[in-house]
C-alpha cells in the first residue's frame, strides 16, 4: 500500500514554484466555509485529512501526513496544496436546503535530511464552524434571524522524523492549534434587508504534540499517531447591534487524547487494501470558567475505514473505500431535547491524474450520509490535491544549453 | 440479416430511452438542489434553539403627553392654498421679479396667471400690494422672516387693488394693475410682492413655484417693432399664510395637524428594555378623533426630539426628518387605528443610550405644508396612544 511519501519522479519545470504558490494563494484566499447544518454545535465537524489520496481511501489519517512517523520513504521535498469543495443537503421536518462552498484544506510539506531523518510542516483544519441557518418566523412578526457562522480550529504543524531501515519511521510533531469563530446573527426583515446584527466571536489558542510511527513493507503496512489531551483556551467576546460591547469571557476546553491506527496490505501487485480506525474518547471533554469547570457532553467515538486501490497502470490507480462514524457530540431537538447521536456513512473514491513535468493532481469525491434523530444530511464533496516534488540538488551549467 | 438491423434499432431505441431518463434523473435532481439552494427554511435551527430566548413583548403608555402648535413657514411648498372656513382662513404672498428698467410704453396687456390642482374648484380673490418685505423660508400668519413679525398678523399689505377675479378649471388669467400705478408703489410691488386674498368660502389649492410649468407668474404682452411678443415672468418666492381658530381653543388637547402646525409630544419610559435586547417590533398606536380635514389620506410622521422637551417645551428642537411616517385613511367606520413602526427609533433609544437621550418623540403632519388637517388624540382611555413592543435577547455563548 502506497502511503504519503512521494514518489514523483520528473518535477523539473523551472516556475513549477511559483505556480503552486498562486495555487496555495488563491485555495487560502477562498472563503473557508465547509458547511454543515450541525457545525452550529460543539467544536464542529472534524475535518478529514487534508490529502485527497488518503480521502480516497476513506480517510485512514494513520496513513496520512496527519501521522508524524509516515515518511518511511522520502528522498525529495514535497509539497500538497489541497483544496475541497462541497455541497451539502440538509432535511428536516419535509424541509431541505443546500449549502455550497469551496475552501482550502491543508498545505504540507516536507524534505529529507541526512541520516535518514525528515522534517516537516503544514497547516490542516481541525474543526470546522461554518454553517448558514435561518430560524423560523419570530412569533407574530415577520423578522427572521439569519446565522451565519464561519471559521474553524487549525494546526500550525512542525515536526521531526527518522527514518529507519528503509521500512520504519517515527517522528514527532509540534502542534500550535489556533483559530477563530464568528457568528453573525442577523435580525432580517421580509423585504430582504436586515436590521442588526449580533456578532459572537471566539478565538482560540492552544499547543500540543502528536507522536506517530509506521512500519512500511510491500505487502504490509501498519501505522498510528497518538495526540495527548488538548487544552484550548477559548476568548469570547459579543457584540450587540455593532455598538454594545459585552464583556470578554475566557474559558479553556480541555479535549482529552484521541489516537489513530492504520493498516494495509498488498495481497496482489496493483491491489491494496487498508483499513483505518481514530477513536477519540471525549466523553470527559470539559470547560473551565473562572474556578469552575463544567463537562461538555461529548462522547466516546470512533471512527472506521476501508478502502481499496487498484492501479489500472502505474499511473492511473483507482480508490474506493467506506466509513463509519459517530459524531463526537449530539444533535438537539425543540420539541423532544437533547442527546441524539450525530452518525456518519462515507462511500469515497478518488484517483490520480498525472501532470508531467510537474507531479499529480489527487482526486476525491465523497458521499456522505449524516444522520440524526433530527436531522439529516447528505454532504457531497470533491477535493483536489495537488502534489509536487523536487530534488532541489544543485543543477551543472553547461555552455552550448 | 433484417433480424439484426431490428436488434440494432430495438438497442438503440434502448439506449435512446435509458440516456432520456438520465437526462429526466438529472435535470430533476439539479431542479431540486437549485430550489434546495435558493430557500431559506429553517433547517438546522433547532441546533441553535437553546442558544436563544423566545421573544418578549410589553405594551408601554406614555410617561408624559403634551401638544402645542406653531405658525410654521410655508414657502417652499408644492402647493398654495387660498380660502376660508369656519376653521382655517389662508392667503398667498408672492414676490416677481420685475426689472425697474422694464419699459411699459408699448405693454399692450399684464396679466396674473395662477393654476389649480383641484379643477373643480373655484374661488373668488383679490390681489394687492404687500407692503413689507418677506422670506419665503421663513414667512408666516406671524412672521415676515425668521426675526422680524408682521405689523399685522396676516401680513401688512395696502388697500389698492392690483387684480381681482374667480380662479376656477385648471388655470386662469387674470388682468393685473401695473402699468398705471405710480413709481412708489411699483417699486413696492417688486420689493415686497403681492398678496392674494380670498372672497369666497372654502380652500382653494393653487400650485406654487415649484414647478416651473404650473407656477404663479405674470404675463406681459407689450409691442416690440411693430411686433406683439409675450414675455413671462414666474414668481420667485410664494407662500401661503395661514391662520386657524384651533389654536386658540381647548390648548390641552393634544392635536396633530397642517397648515399651521400642531403637533403632539410623547415621551415613552423604555428603562425596562435590557439595552442589548434586538426590538423586533415597535408600533405606535392610537386612534385618532378626526376633527378637520380636506383630503382623505393624512400622512403623519414621527421625528425624534433632539432636546428635552421638559426643559425647553416647544422650542426643543427635533429632527427635521420623521423617522417613520403612516398613512392614515379617515375612516368610514371609526375603528381605524393609527399604527406607526418607530422600531428604529425604539432601537436607538435603547441600544445608545448613553449618547442618544429619549427626549420623547414628537408625531406631526408630514409635511406640515400638506393639505389642511387636524386630529385629536386622545390623552386616555382605550384609545390613547400606547407603545406595543417586542423584543429578542441577544444570543448565548456556543459554550456556557
Amino acid at each position: 500500500m502506497q502511503t504519503a511519501n512521494c514518489r514523483l519522479q520528473n518535477p523539473r519545470a523551472s516556475g513549477i514554484l511559483p505556480f503552486a504558490l498562486c495555487i496555495l494563494t488563491f485555495a487560502f484566499s477562498s472563503s473557508a466555509s465547509a458547511q454543515s447544518f450541525f457545525n452550529s454545535r460543539g467544536l464542529g465537524e472534524i475535518t478529514p485529512p487534508g490529502e485527497a489520496r488518503v480521502v480516497g481511501l476513506a480517510g485512514p489519517s494513520a496513513l496520512s501526513t496527519l501521522n508524524p512517523g509516515i515518511f518511511v520513504d522520502l528522498n525529495q521535498v514535497s509539497f500538497h496544496v489541497t483544496t475541497m469543495g462541497a455541497a451539502t443537503l440538509g432535511a428536516q421536518g419535509g424541509n431541505s436546503r443546500l449549502l455550497a462552498d469551496v475552501r482550502p484544506a491543508a498545505f504540507n510539506v516536507a524534505a529529507p535530511l541526512p541520516f535518514g531523518t525528515r522534517v516537516f510542516g503544514g497547516i490542516n483544519q481541525k474543526f470546522s464552524q461554518d454553517f448558514d441557518i435561518w430560524s423560523e418566523s419570530l412569533a407574530d412578526t415577520a423578522y427572521r434571524r439569519h446565522i451565519i457562522g464561519r471559521g474553524g480550529i487549525y494546526a500550525l504543524r512542525a515536526g521531526l522524523a527518522k527514518s529507519l531501515f528503509d521500512k520504519v519511521c517515527i517522528g514527532a510533531e509540534f502542534n500550535h492549534v489556533l483559530g477563530g469563530s464568528r457568528e453573525n446573527w442577523r435580525f432580517e426583515l421580509d423585504n430582504g434587508g436586515y436590521t442588526s446584527t449580533d456578532t459572537i466571536e471566539v478565538d482560540y489558542l492552544g499547543n500540543t504534540l502528536k507522536v506517530g510511527g509506521s512500519f512500511q513493507s510491500r505487502l504490509f503496512s501498519l501505522a498510528g499517531y497518538y495526540e495527548p489531551s488538548l487544552n484550548l483556551k477559548a476568548r469570547r467576546s459579543k457584540r450587540v447591534h455593532g455598538v454594545i460591547s459585552d464583556t470578554t469571557r475566557l474559558y479553556v476546553i480541555t479535549l482529552p487524547h484521541s489516537f489513530s491506527l492504520a493498516a494495509g496490505v498488498n495481497p496482489i501487485s496493483r491491489f491494496g487494501v487498508d483499513i483505518g480506525l481514530t477513536v477519540n474518547p471525549w466523553s470527559t471533554a470539559s470547560i473551565a470558567v473562572d474556578d469552575s469547570v463544567g463537562r461538555l457532553g461529548y462522547r466516546n467515538v470512533w471512527r472506521g475505514s476501508i478502502g481499496a486501490e487498484y492501479e489500472i497502470d502505474s499511473l492511473h490507480p483507482v480508490r474506493i473505500g467506506y466509513s463509519r462514524q459517530t459524531w463526537y457530540y449530539d444533535a438537539t431537538a425543540f420539541i423532544i431535547g437533547d442527546g441524539y447521536p450525530i452518525t456518519e456513512d462515507g462511500v469515497h473514491f478518488g484517483t490520480s491524474v498525472p501532470v508531467p513535468k510537474f507531479g499529480s493532481v489527487e482526486v476525491s469525491g465523497e458521499i456522505l450520509f449524516r444522520n440524526s434523530l433530527v436531522m439529516k444530511e447528505v454532504a457531497g464533496r470533491l477535493m483536489l490535491t495537488l502534489s509536487y516534488s523536487e530534488a532541489w540538488s544543485r543543477r551543472t551549467r553547461r555552455w552550448g544549453y | 440479416m433484417k433480424a439484426l438491423q431490428t436488434a440494432a434499432r430495438r438497442l438503440q431505441n434502448a439506449r435512446t430511452r435509458v440516456v432520456a431518463h438520465l437526462a429526466f434523473c438529472i435535470l430533476t435532481c439539479a431542479l431540486s438542489l437549485f430550489s434546495s439552494s435558493c430557500n431559506t427554511l429553517p433547517v438546522g435551527f433547532d441546533q441553535l434553539r437553546d442558544r436563544v430566548s423566545g421573544t418578549a413583548d410589553t405594551t408601554l403608555l406614555p410617561d408624559s403627553a403634551s401638544g402645542y402648535s406653531r405658525y410654521v413657514p410655508l414657502g417652499g411648498s408644492s402647493l398654495l392654498y387660498l380660502g376660508r372656513d369656519a376653521d382655517y382662513v389662508s392667503r398667498l404672498a408672492l414676490r416677481f421679479s420685475i426689472l425697474d428698467t422694464m419699459s411699459l410704453d408699448s405693454v399692450t396687456s399684464f396679466q396674473l396667471v395662477l393654476h389649480q390642482s383641484d379643477t373643480s374648484k373655484s374661488m373668488g380673490f383679490i390681489c394687492r400690494p404687500c407692503s413689507s418685505e418677506w422670506v419665503e423660508s421663513g414667512v408666516s400668519w406671524l412672521m415676515a422672516d425668521s426675526f422680524n413679525h408682521w405689523l399685522t398678523p396676516g401680513g401688512d399689505f395696502l388697500k389698492e387693488t392690483l387684480a381681482t377675479g374667480i380662479m376656477a378649471g385648471d388655470s386662469a388669467v387674470f388682468d393685473f394693475r401695473y402699468v398705471g400705478l405710480d413709481s412708489a408703489l411699483k417699486a413696492t410691488i417688486r420689493r415686497c410682492g403681492v398678496g392674494i386674498f380670498p372672497q369666497d368660502t372654502g380652500i382653494a389649492a393653487i400650485y406654487s413655484g415649484a414647478s416651473t410649468t404650473t407656477a404663479p407668474r405674470l404675463r406681459v404682452t407689450y409691442t416690440n417693432k411693430g411686433k406683439q411678443t409675450t414675455r413671462v415672468i414666474n414668481d420667485v418666492a410664494d407662500a401661503s399664510l395661514i391662520d386657524t381658530v384651533a389654536t386658540r381653543s381647548h390648548p390641552l388637547d393634544l392635536l396633530v395637524g397642517s397648515g399651521v402646525a400642531f403637533r403632539t409630544w410623547l415621551s415613552f419610559n423604555l428603562d425596562s428594555i435590557p439595552a442589548e435586547a434586538t426590538i423586533a417590533r415597535a408600533d405606535l398606536k392610537f386612534r385618532p378623533e378626526t376633527k378637520y380635514h380636506r383630503t382623505d389620506t393624512l400622512v403623519l410622521g414621527v421625528s425624534r426630539l433632539k432636546e428635552s422637551y421638559v426643559e425647553k417645551g416647544a422650542n426643543a428642537r427635533y429632527e427635521s426628518l420623521p423617522s417613520s411616517i403612516a398613512r392614515y385613511i379617515v375612516p368610514a367606520d371609526s375603528d381605524t387605528v393609527v399604527t406607526i413602526d418607530i422600531r428604529s427609533l425604539v432601537q436607538l433609544w435603547t441600544g445608545r443610550s448613553d449618547t442618544i437621550p429619549n427626549h420623547g418623540l414628537l408625531i406631526t403632519s408630514s409635511p406640515e405644508w400638506s393639505k389642511l388637517f387636524r386630529l385629536r388624540i386622545p390623552r386616555s382611555g382605550i384609545h390613547a396612544p400606547r407603545l406595543e413592543l417586542q423584543y429578542v435577547l441577544p444570543p448565548e455563548d456556543r459554550f456556557r
